[in-house]
């Protein structure tokens, strides 16, 4: 969940108020930062780290996730970071105050603008993306993330991202949609967004992601290429089917593709309610080719 | 041969008493495996379906003193995943194999803590995932969920970051007459126990390996990794894919595998960094099935 804006500071203000008793200092709007601070997670370490950025100069280092940076870090990366010795102290809180907000909040990332008001350290504009998957236990900071369509699909286990295209693309698994993406993209097609349904194919879940697709998009023609291991095929097939009979049918072009475990099963079920399926992703790709109208290949 | 699995493998099952856990084990045994013991905390003793001369423990190191497994697959929960893989790494198990999907990330953070201190300690095994299929070594072994009947035995090892990704390439290969020596599905999660440079001296030093594919995507840095490793050690041919060629830079946060850093991650980065190391590219599988085929005529 991605969250700028004052939704950010909101974000921040709650779960520093929970850890440290009182909400952090966020600096008037139009006060000019000194420096970007934001905290991750490291691609080679594997670890938490932070980085602080103020112009061309960069400093930053991995860190402990509960202990966080020591304050002779802190202080070393601030200074070679360009900051004004005698604001150290100060920034150096504001940063610690980032770290512990990172933690508490299970975040996968956090990126935050530093500045100075009154002489004291405070946060300016700042951005957070917080773990789908930790949300669980963060329902006070869910909340903050609205009713919108992303939010409900991504409570029914759905990661979604919208894009601009006319084919719904239905999958299992992240690297299998972002490859039918590649494959329709280069065959000039556009798919309507990226939207995977591993963790939940249920009824419910594949019926929202249909209302996504089909009813927010407006997609012409619906491609649905799934190859399970763990998610049971048939159950999938049944799921499809039961969301598609609360709607009264698709009533754009579907083909579906399924393999995998329960894929016999699931094959036979979608054949019987007349789906066209497809043998290979091939035949998926050349169905959204003739159904497409938005290509530009 | 293969890696890390084949014969020699004494398989455990942490959650065995799920449904899942019970129809993927009987799969497993189904594709040769060697399934000695069940663990489901609270309830040693538990018989299940289809499995009842599998015994269930308590815990992790009392299934493995009793019966002398050296490799755990976990079908856990994700709330509660972290404990278990930490578990079965402290009682010294050589293979961990995570298939949860969902685990929080900062769970995996202390995770692989853990898993770097018991490295630093003399601990020798590896964590493969989590939010993967497992491994394949087909004809022998199969600690994972890969659907039956798309893999067969051959000279190609498969590592993947996706596990559609790795069923649709094996089964494409097998379609083809090219079998595979082992197929392993690392995981789609950001932060896991195995990447992509961990696999390849492993494949390396396989002899049935002849060719190695790598199946990646964007976000994190593994296949920039995986390069460094084959532009210095690398003899044997390796063919890569990247997907998320056409994903919008929105994607890597919205997913979970991908942590894209100041631009760091992005697919067309990768497939250049890849090139430069002489692998071998493909816009998809079906093309980079082709090249395979190729490579070991050659």
């Amino acid at each position: 969940m991605r969250l700028t804006g004052e939704g950010a500071q909101a974000c921040l203000s709650r779960v520093l108020s929970r850890v440290e008793g009182a909400a952090p200092r966020f600096a008037p709007p139009g006060t000019p930062p000194v420096l970007t601070m934001a905290v991750g997670i490291d691609p080679d370490a594997l670890a938490p780290r932070f980085d602080l950025r103020a112009g061309t100069r960069h400093a930053g280092a991995i860190a402990d996730l509960e202990a966080g940076p020591s304050d002779r870090i802190l202080r070393e990366s601030l200074s070679r970071a360009g900051a004004p010795p005698a604001d150290l102290p100060t920034l150096g809180r504001l940063l610690r105050q980032a770290w512990r907000a990172f933690a508490a909040m299970e975040a996968l990332a956090l990126r935050a603008e530093a500045a100075l008001s009154e002489g004291e350290a405070a946060f300016g504009a700042c951005a957070l993306w917080l773990d789908e998957r930790a949300l669980f236990r963060h329902a006070d900071l869910e909340s903050l993330g609205g009713d919108g369509l992303d939010r409900r699909l991504a409570r029914a286990g759905i990661d979604y991202v919208g894009l601009d295209g006319d084919v719904g693309l239905l999958c299992i698994g992240a690297g299998m949609t972002l490859a039918m993406i590649d494959r329709l993209r280069d065959a000039g097609v556009r798919p309507a967004a990226f939207l995977d349904v591993s963790r939940n194919p249920s009824p419910d879940a594949i019926a929202l992601a249909l209302e996504a697709l089909l009813d927010h998009h407006r997609a012409r023609a619906m491609a649905v290429n799934v190859f399970g291991g763990i998610t049971p095929m048939d159950r999938l097939a049944q799921g499809l089917l039961e969301a598609l009979a609360r709607r009264g049918g698709a009533r754009v072009p579907l083909i579906v593709r399924l393999e995998g475990t329960g894929g016999e099963v699931g094959r036979a079920a979608l054949a019987a309610a007349g789906i066209a399926l497809a043998a290979s992703t091939a035949e998926v790709v050349a169905f959204a080719v003739r159904h497409a109208c938005g290509g530009d290949a | 041969m293969s890696i890390l699995v084949g014969p020699e493998t004494r398989l455990l099952v942490q959650g065995i008493t799920g449904r899942q856990a019970g129809l993927h084990a009987r799969l497993m045994r189904g594709a040769g495996t060697d399934i000695v013991a069940g663990v489901a905390p609270g309830r040693a003793g538990a018989r299940v379906e289809g499995l009842e001369n599998v015994p269930v423990f308590g815990s992790v190191a009392q299934a493995r003193a009793a019966t002398g497994a050296n490799a755990s697959i976990a079908f856990v929960p994700p709330a509660g995943a972290a404990g278990s893989l930490i578990e079965a790494m402290e009682a010294g198990l050589d293979l961990v194999v995570a298939i949860t999907d969902g685990i929080p990330v900062h769970d995996m953070l202390r995770v692989r803590r853990r898993l770097e201190a018991l490295r630093a300690g003399g601990f020798r095994g590896r964590l493969v995932g989590p939010n993967g299929p497992g491994v394949i070594a087909p004809g022998k072994a199969k600690v994972g969920i890969m659907p039956d009947g798309i893999c067969r035995p051959g000279p190609v090892g498969i590592a993947s970051r996706s596990g559609s990704l790795s069923y649709e390439m094996a089964r494409g290969l097998s379609a083809i007459g090219i079998g595979q020596s082992t197929v392993v599905g690392v995981g789609g999660d950001p932060v896991k126990g195995t990447r992509f440079e961990d696999l390849l001296p492993l494949f390396e030093a396989d002899p049935e390996t002849k060719v190695i594919v790598l199946l990646g995507e964007v976000g994190g840095t593994d296949e920039e990794r995986a390069a460094a490793w084959i532009a210095r050690h690398g003899t044997k041919p390796v063919a890569a894919l990247v997907a998320g060629r056409w994903a919008p830079e929105e994607i890597p946060l919205g997913h979970p595998g991908a942590l894209v850093l100041d631009g760091k991650g992005n697919a067309a980065e990768k497939i250049e960094t890849l090139r430069r190391a002489g692998v071998h590219l493909a816009p998809d599988t079906d093309a980079l099935a082709a090249i395979v085929k190729g490579l070991l005529s050659r």
